[in-house]
Parts: structure tokens; sequence; C-alpha cells
């Protein structure tokens, strides 16, 4: 069958993380936004581990399914136009801060497994490493070779994803405190690290500038810390619904079964651009060679974003495009497309009303961003709704770039278009 | 090939080529003591072409030893064949060293074969017995602080004087030889033993020094400023007229006064051998500027000290930091700020600027003594940062680790009534628990003939449900012991770990914040260094009394704990603080103001500034 898959989230025992992340608004919000299977997220938490061990059950080989009495409560409230199935995925991210070759380095790595025997097995090990209970996303000092090794023997069906890849300051690739190259960081584990995470700040055409990752399958996550983000990012499968079905399509991606990936716009990333966020100074790669690195108002260093890492890194010239790779589509949020057009808050009533009414009267947020037919928004009340999506669809959208921490900000219409489009109503 | 002396400065060349005859070397902190030292091993090996079965070298801790040996295998030219001979090099503690000689010869000190060596906890029981018997008067929870007082008064040998006992004599010399005769009857001896039992066999026995002696020609004592009256005694009987001494340490480090170790000693070594020649090893590795002038200041106002000056080699630095703190809670939470912007931020969500080149292992939050730590591991804890406690765990029973030490000897010896009056007050109150207690014994017993020591230990933690941290060290330290049955490496582990002192369970290896007292600091160092609780009566500590020689001892500890920093050292006290079930107002340190001003710098916590306004750009207009 054919799904979507949101592999990274948080519960709400992670430190930055809503409260309303517990497995019910998971499970709900999972429908509404059309995907299929979710990662349950900071398995190593006791308190969550307990939770997961509580309120999941098995379902297909490796995934999880919330039991009946848990989740008939939640359907009820699901637009009808919405519901459909929900599977869980055993996940954890970890924060590994330590020493290697003299640096720092901090990097976060996801794990996954398809049973809970081991996923204890691994929490055990790691209770003698560091401090699980304080934080959903724990932080340990342990090597992220030495991370992947003990997963291994936890299970050897473990699988193992570096997250995120590019941001300056937690990850594999980063320009802060990550290496060069995999092979700096697993040595002689990476043959075993099939896949990795892009990361909101960037998509598959700036990994592609990397003949080193010709290998490796690039997967999508919305890394959400509330019920509404998940899904932002995502990966879709042509493949059985089943924990080592998925495995088997990422780890040989020219069967085509891995479709490719939902993406951010990567301008809209937090760490697309470099800068200094505290004294509002956004660059591009360019500017920041000219400046010497240094912030122009501060004279600090600069935020290095993950546009110049890449090119740092990069083997290849922008726009190379290798064959028989997985397709991907850039998609902006259907609450800040309704948010542009009504010219109010995400959060605002206004929009959230909507955002609503569209689910119940359409379907779920992807299908309605991704596959709705035009004529069909039609119907919706929002008279531009149309071309908005038509526009996301096709990527003809203005971006000012995000840098240190700071989102980037969308406009699908400029300000010209806008008033033209609404003067035409009347 | 011959040894490469290019890495030594002048002076430490000097050291290590200095010629047969008594040399005292005098190395400051980060002076590059151990490698001295190392290297005048290496150089009467290869060079002098010494056989390395007359060479003793005396270190601090076992540790300390077994690094020596590392450190011998790498400077030693590797063409040569000295390498192989290093196996009858003698490097040891004086405890291990003693036990050695009284392995040789128990029976001329009145003990049988086999004898053992009684924790903490054991003599405490012992004691307990005693004042039960013999001393109704006196209350049984006194018996940790009798066990103190018995080894102080042991130690008093060689004309020193008490040091200040407020006791009748009459009263503790009763208690001291009922418990000397209930060591004898059990065949059993404390760690004051394994110093005081060889230096009566080496006075008893002139033909048994005389052996001793014609081995060791050359004899190499590290922080010689730390050994107590009697080991210096045994020392001094261990070199013979033909023994060529070398000692290396430096008086301002000397802190363990409570041991009985003391600076006047120092200076005895050279008043004892007039010809002796002494060189000063100024030049300091370790630390920056500013933190060696800090350091320096404050020692100098110690009146009972060697003037030694030091130079650094890293002229640039921060200033030393001083933080003044509302509470012990205001106090952590600051600390566990600064470490996270020291490693450049723990979170992503949390974006911090710092100088983000530290790692967790670069960082040590240090204290005088160990009931200070609570508040910082709680912080730690609460944020999530991995950390470790070095020490605090004596082989006192009511710590864990003095719980499993009993019930191994339990183990060893199923008849051993000391360690089980240890652990009964710890057993579960129902009746028949003694008896399924008593089993589990048994069967580990038999257990210990087929499994290693590493399993056997894993059972016990497992099912006496010994908690997970204090597990993991176990482990570590059970890993030398891993070969072959656990009953034949049992007694080998046991008198290991009764011979470990405070700070050897410290792993460098950890990716996580140090936490120890300033005397488990000793000999390590650290990029970063905290210093933590530095009030008047805390830091100096006036619990066991304010002597000015006492003031001068606490003077050296904090010099010690300052001169541990590489790059950052930070200084923090708390207006009020909870210690010792009460809420103390206590002001700063004195210490604190013997620092020049211009090499402080204040911190102040501000609130958050408040985000600058930020010009919005116009692409979309
Ligand atoms: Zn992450
Ligand atoms: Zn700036």
């Amino acid at each position: 069958m054919k799904f979507i898959a949101d592999f990274h989230i948080h519960s709400h025992l992670s430190r930055a993380t809503s409260r309303e992340m517990n497995l019910d608004n998971i499970y709900k919000w999972a429908q509404l936004k059309g995907v299929t299977v979710v990662g349950t997220g900071d398995f190593t938490n006791p308190k969550w581990f307990k939770e997961l061990s509580e309120k999941l059950e098995p379902a297909e080989p490796g995934l999880f399914v919330l039991k009946p009495q848990y989740r008939q409560k939640i359907d009820e409230e699901i637009p009808e136009s919405c519901r459909a199935l929900v599977r869980f995925i055993l996940s954890v991210e970890i924060s590994s801060i330590y020493k290697k070759h003299e640096k720092t380095r901090k990097v976060h790595n996801l794990i996954f497994f398809p049973d809970l025997r081991s996923v204890s097995r691994l929490n055990a090990m790691l209770t003698k490493v560091g401090n699980l209970a304080s934080d959903g996303r724990p932080i340990l000092g342990l090597d992220s070779k030495e991370l992947l090794r003990m997963a291994l023997d936890a299970s050897h069906e473990t699988y193992f994803v570096p997250a995120h890849v590019w941001t300056p300051h937690f990850s594999v690739l980063g320009a802060n405190s990550g290496f060069d190259s995999l092979e700096e960081c697993f040595e002689e584990l990476t043959p075993l690290v099939h896949t990795v995470e892009t990361g909101l700040s960037s998509d598959p055409p700036m990994n592609w500038r990397l003949s080193a990752l010709d290998k490796i399958t690039l997967i999508s996550n919305s890394d959400a810390h509330s019920p509404d983000r998940i899904g932002r990012e995502a990966n879709i499968f042509s493949t059985e619904l089943s924990y080592f079905s998925i495995l088997d399509a990422l780890n040989n991606p020219e069967k085509g079964e891995f479709l490719g990936t939902i993406e951010f716009f990567p301008e809209e990333g937090k760490y697309h651009f470099d800068g200094h966020r505290a004294c509002g100074e956004r660059l591009s790669p360019a500017e920041t060679i000219k400046q010497g690195g240094m912030c122009p108002k501060c004279g600090k260093k600069v935020t290095v974003g993950v546009m110049h890492r890449v090119t740092e890194l990069a083997d290849r010239p922008s726009g190379f495009m290798p064959d028989g790779k997985p397709t991907f589509k850039s998609l902006i949020g259907l609450t800040g497309v309704i948010s542009e057009i009504k010219e109010s808050g995400v959060r605002s009533q206004k929009v959230q009303q909507d955002y609503f009414r569209l689910l119940r009267l359409l379907g779920n947020e992807l299908y309605i961003l991704r596959k709705c037919p035009l004529a069909s928004l039609k119907n919706s009340g929002l008279n531009l709704l149309p071309e908005a999506i038509d526009k996301v669809r096709k990527g003809k959208v203005n971006i000012l770039s995000g840098y240190d921490g700071e989102y980037g900000k969308v406009k699908i219409f400029n300000e010209k278009e806008k008033n033209a489009k609404q003067l035409s109503l009347f | 090939m011959s040894l490469d002396l290019s890495l030594l400065n002048p002076l430490q060349r000097e050291a290590v080529t200095a010629p047969d005859g008594p040399s005292l070397i005098i190395a400051g902190p980060g002076t590059g003591k151990t490698l001295t030292l190392a290297y005048r091993i290496a150089y009467l090996i290869s060079e002098l072409g010494i056989n390395p079965e007359k060479i003793l070298a005396v270190t601090f801790t076992a540790k300390a030893a077994q690094e020596m040996k590392d450190k011998l295998f790498k400077i030693l030219p590797a063409d040569s064949s000295c390498t192989q001979y290093l196996t009858h090099l003698t490097v040891s503690t004086l405890h291990a060293l003693g036990l050695s000689f009284l392995r040789q010869h128990e029976e001329k000190v009145g003990l049988l074969p086999d004898f053992q060596i009684l924790s903490e906890s054991e003599q405490v029981q012992l004691v307990k017995e005693i004042l039960s018997q013999r001393m109704p008067q006196e209350s049984l929870n006194r018996a940790l602080k009798w066990v103190r007082k018995i080894s102080e008064q042991k130690n008093l040998i060689g004309g020193d004087a008490p040091m200040g006992l407020d006791l009748q004599l009459d009263h503790a010399q009763k208690i001291l030889s009922a418990y000397e005769k209930k060591l004898l009857e059990r065949n059993v001896i404390d760690l004051d033993d394994l110093i005081l039992k060889p230096l009566i066999l080496l006075q008893e026995f002139p033909e048994i020094r005389e052996d001793y002696q014609n081995r060791f020609k050359y004899i190499l004592v590290d922080e010689y400023q730390d050994l107590n009256n009697p080991q210096y005694l045994l020392l001094e009987k261990l070199c013979g007229p033909k023994t060529s001494a070398w000692i290396i340490g430096d008086a301002d480090q000397a802190i363990y006064a409570f041991r009985g170790s003391q600076v006047k000693s120092f200076l005895r070594f050279q008043q004892e051998n007039p010809q002796t020649r002494r060189i000063h090893l100024e030049r300091n590795y370790r630390s920056t500027e500013p933190i060696l002038a800090g350091a320096l200041s404050v020692i100098k106002n110690n009146t009972n000290r060697i003037p030694h000056n030091l130079f650094s080699s890293n002229p640039d630095g921060p200033p030393i930091y001083v933080f003044h703190a509302s509470d012990h809670q205001a106090e952590a939470r600051f600390i566990v700020k600064e470490i996270e912007k020291l490693v450049g931020g723990t979170r992503m969500e949390s974006h911090c600027e710092g100088p983000g080149m530290f790692g967790f292992s670069d960082i040590a939050i240090l204290y005088r003594l160990h009931h200070l730590s609570f508040p910082f591991s709680e912080a730690l804890q609460e944020s999530g940062i991995p950390y470790q406690i070095v020490g605090g765990h004596s082989n006192n029973v009511d710590s864990i680790s003095g719980y499993l030490v009993s019930i191994l000897k339990m183990v060893l010896n199923p008849h051993d009534d000391l360690s089980f009056r240890a652990i009964a007050p710890h057993l579960d109150k129902q009746p028949d628990f003694r008896t399924v207690f008593l089993s589990l014994i048994d069967r580990y017993q038999r257990e210990s003939s087929f499994v290693s020591l590493g399993t056997l230990i894993k059972n016990i933690v497992r099912e006496m449900k010994i908690k997970e941290k204090e597990r993991f060290e176990w482990l570590t330290l059970v890993d030398p012991f891993q070969n072959g049955r656990a009953d034949q490496q049992l007694p080998h582990f046991l008198e290991y770990i009764s011979l470990l002192k405070e700070g050897e369970t410290y792993n460098p290896r950890a990716e996580a914040v140090t936490l120890m007292t300033v005397h488990a600091a000793k000999g390590l160092e650290f990029p970063t260094v905290f210093i933590v609780g530095l009030e008047s009566g805390v830091f100096p500590c006036t619990e066991f009394g304010e002597e000015p020689s006492e003031r001068e001892e606490e003077r050296r500890l904090f010099y010690v704990g300052m001169t541990r920093a590489k790059q950052r050292l930070y200084l923090s006290c708390a207006k009020e603080r909870f210690l010792f079930g009460e809420n103390r107002k206590q002001p700063p340190s004195p210490f604190i103001s013997e620092i020049p001003r211009e090499t402080i710098e204040n911190i102040s916590v501000r609130r958050k500034p408040s985000k600058p306004k930020v010009k919005q750009r116009t692409l979309f207009s």
C-alpha cells in the first residue's frame, strides 16, 4: 500500500515540547495530517516507555497500534473525511555530546526497534551511561559510533539514522560540532548507516551535491514538538505496512518502494542561511565569506548555516541531479497558506476555524496540499485557495531565508499580486 | 638509540641526570613532576645501565604506579632491551610495598599466613564490640570517631606529640590495647599496620633490613610532601649507606595533615642529609598567567613554607571568575548555565552563546567536603548533563560499596562474623530474612568456583538490588581481575579495594562533568575548574579546629584546587547554604580576598537582555 511516514517526533517529556504531545494527540493529529506511520519518539524516557508499554499493542510486524479502548473516543473526534489507520514505530533521538580528535562533537541520532524488548535492552545499557529520565531526548556523553554499536547489541534489527545532518550545532555534518564525513564519525561501522535525515533546512538537491552521499538514502521528518507540526516533513512509501518492509525500502531505493519525501522549502528552515540572530543579521554564504565569517554588526563569529556548510563539503555544482533518486515535493503548511490569504496569524481563531472546516470538507492536510483537485478547492469558501495551493505545488513562492535559529518567512503572493486578486473579486 | 631528553627543560634535565647521592626536587603544580620522575627512572635504566631490580619508585596511589609503568614503556628507547626488564622494576605505593614485606615475613611480626586487611566498617564493628564489653559508658555511636582516634594514636611514633587529643590518655590506651589484641586474635591488620609492622620488621631484624637495603640501590619517591611520620621512617630504614635517594614533591601541596603528614617534615630530609642537591622546577606548563598569579598570591600568605616561584608558559587567558550566589541552589543553577555555555549549548531549543570549545570531560566541580556535592549533582541531574561523582563512597558500611565489600568477604569466608554484623542492620527486618541471606551467601560461594568475579558481582548487585550508578563503578574496578575463577581472584580483588585511595575511581575517559573533593583532585588537571562552597567555615573548613597550622593547610588545599585549572577557573560562594542539617549564613571565604583584584572578574547574573529590535528588511514589498 501507499502510505506516508513521519519517523521523528518528540513526546511531552522532551524539553521545549508541547504538553499536548501525548499518544492520544499524536494518534489524532497523524490522521488530520494524513500520516500513517508515526514515530513514538523518546522511548528511552522511563515514563514514556511505560506509557508505550501500556497503551500500544503489536500490529503488523514491527509496528504498533493504540489499543482499542484508548482510540475509540478519539476516533469520534476526528472528521470522517480524515479517519484512517495509524501505526506507531518505536523511535528515539539521542543527543551525543563527546570529544573526538580533540574537538567537542554534538550529534543527534535516531534509533528504531521493532519490539519493546529490544528497547528495554538498550535502555538498560544507556542507564549506566547517563540520565535518561530528565529529558525525552537524553544528552549522553557517548560517542555516536559507540551508540550505534550498543543499538546493535540490543538488537540486530535496529535501524540507525543520523538526524538533521546539516544542523550547525547538533549533527553529524554540522558546521559547528560535526564531522566532515560520515566515515570520520562512524569509522568502520559507516557501512551500517544506510539513511540520513536531511532536516528542515536542506532538501535533496542540496545533498546531491556530495558524491559521498550517493549511496545514502535521504529521509525527512517533522521533528515535531507539538501535534500540529506532525508531517510537516515526511516520507512516502509504496510497500507493505511493516517495520521490515520500510527498512527494506530505505536500504534498497532501486526497488522503487521508497517514493520520496515531503519537504519544507529549505529556505524556510531555521539554519538555511548564515547569520547572527542576536543582531538580526542574515547573511548568504557569499556575504559571510565577504565579511570574513564575522557579524557585520557586533564582530562575533556568525553561525554558519546549512547552505554554506553544504557548499563547503560539496564536490559537485549546485543543480546537479544524479540518476534514479526518489522524488521530493516542497510544501507549506495549510495553516500558513490560510494565514496568508486571511492576513491573520497562523494560530488565530480565523485561520484555525477555516483549517478545520477544510479538513472536514476535503480530507487530511497532506491530501489537500498535494492531491486535491484544484476544482474541488474552489468550493472551499476561500477564493484565493486554489491559486495559492497551485503556486505552492509549483514552488512559485518567495522566501526570506531562515538563519541562526530563526525560521525563514514564506510569501506565496507578493503585495501587488494580492491587491490585484482582492480587487478583482468585486 | 639513547634516551631522548630534548623534551625536558634545563632544570628538568638537571633533575633527571642528577649524579648519585641525595636529591630533593621541588616541583610546583604543572611543572612536569610525573614526567621528570619517569625520565629519571628511564635515565637510570637506559643511560646508567642500572638493573631495574635495584630501583624502587614509591607513588602515592596504585593508579599512579600503573600509569608510571605505562609511561616508561613509551619513553624508553624502543630498540633497547631495557623494556624487557621493566617487570623487575618496583613501582608501588608504600602500603602495597609494606604488604609485600609482610607477606614475606609475617611470622616475624606475629601474623599467620593468610592474614587479612580490615575495612573501615569492620574496624567500626570491632570497636563497637570493645566498647560494649569493656567501656559500657562509651556510646556505640562514637565507634567511628574512635577508629579515627586509634589510627591517630598508632601513628604517633618517633617523638611526635599528640595532636590536640581531647581524651584522657589512659582511657584511650585501654581501648587501643584492647583493639590491638583483637586484631592479633583474628589474624587481621588495619591499613596503618601496613606501614607500622614493616617498620618494626626493619627495626628489629637487621638482616632483613640489610637485605632490602642491598636490593634497592635507587629509591625514588613521588608526592614526598604527603608522607606521614611512620612512612618517612620506613623509607629512612630502607635507605642504606649506599642508597641514592631521589625525592620529588611540593611542600605547598601538602594536604594530608589529617593523615599525620606535615610540611615541616619536608625539609627534614635535607636537614638529615646536608649534602642534598636541591632543584626547583618553576616552569608551569598547565595554567594560564592569571590563574597562576592568583594561586601564588594566595599561597604566599602561608608563613610555614619554602619560597618557591612559578612561571606560566601561557600568558593569555581570561581572569579568574568569582560568583556570589544568594544560596546554594542559585550557585548550582549558575554553574549548570555556565557549563552549558562552555560546551556551546546542550540543546537546540535553548540557544546559548559561549566559548563552546569544551567537552563535559574538560570540566570539574571541586569542593572541600563531600556534603557540598548534593545541590550540584541534583542540578546536573535535572539539566540532563552527564556527570560522575568521584569517591564519597568510602568502604564505610553505610555506603553501598561498603555493603558489597562485606558481602564479598562473607563469600570468601561465610564465618566472617564482623562482616555479617556490619551488614545485619541493613537487612530486611523480617525474621526469616537472615536465613534467606545466609543461603544466598552459600550459593554465591558455590558459584564462585565456576564463574568469573565480574559475573559474581553482577549477580550480587542484581539480587541485592544495588543502585545502577554504583554498579557501573564496581564493574570498572573489577576489570583487571576478570581472568579465572571468582574464588581465586576474590582475595586479590579485596586486597586491591582495601588499598584504593579516594579519587582512584575517577575515570578520565568518561564524557562527563567530574565532581570531586579537592583532595581527590590531587595530581589531576582540567581545562575548566569550578571551586564551589567558598565560604568562611566551609573552605577554610573549621569543622576540625581552627589552629593557625590548620588555616595554612586549608590554604594549601585551596592552592591545590586553583592550580588544577588550565584555562578557566571559577570560584563561587553562597550567602546561605544548607549543610550538616541546618541553614548556614556565612561570609565569603577569606581566601577569595587574598587574590589580587586585577586578576578577578566578578560575575553577576543579570536577567536575559531583551532581544534587540530586528529591523525587518523589505524583500516583499
Ligand atoms: Zn535533533
Ligand atoms: Zn552580531
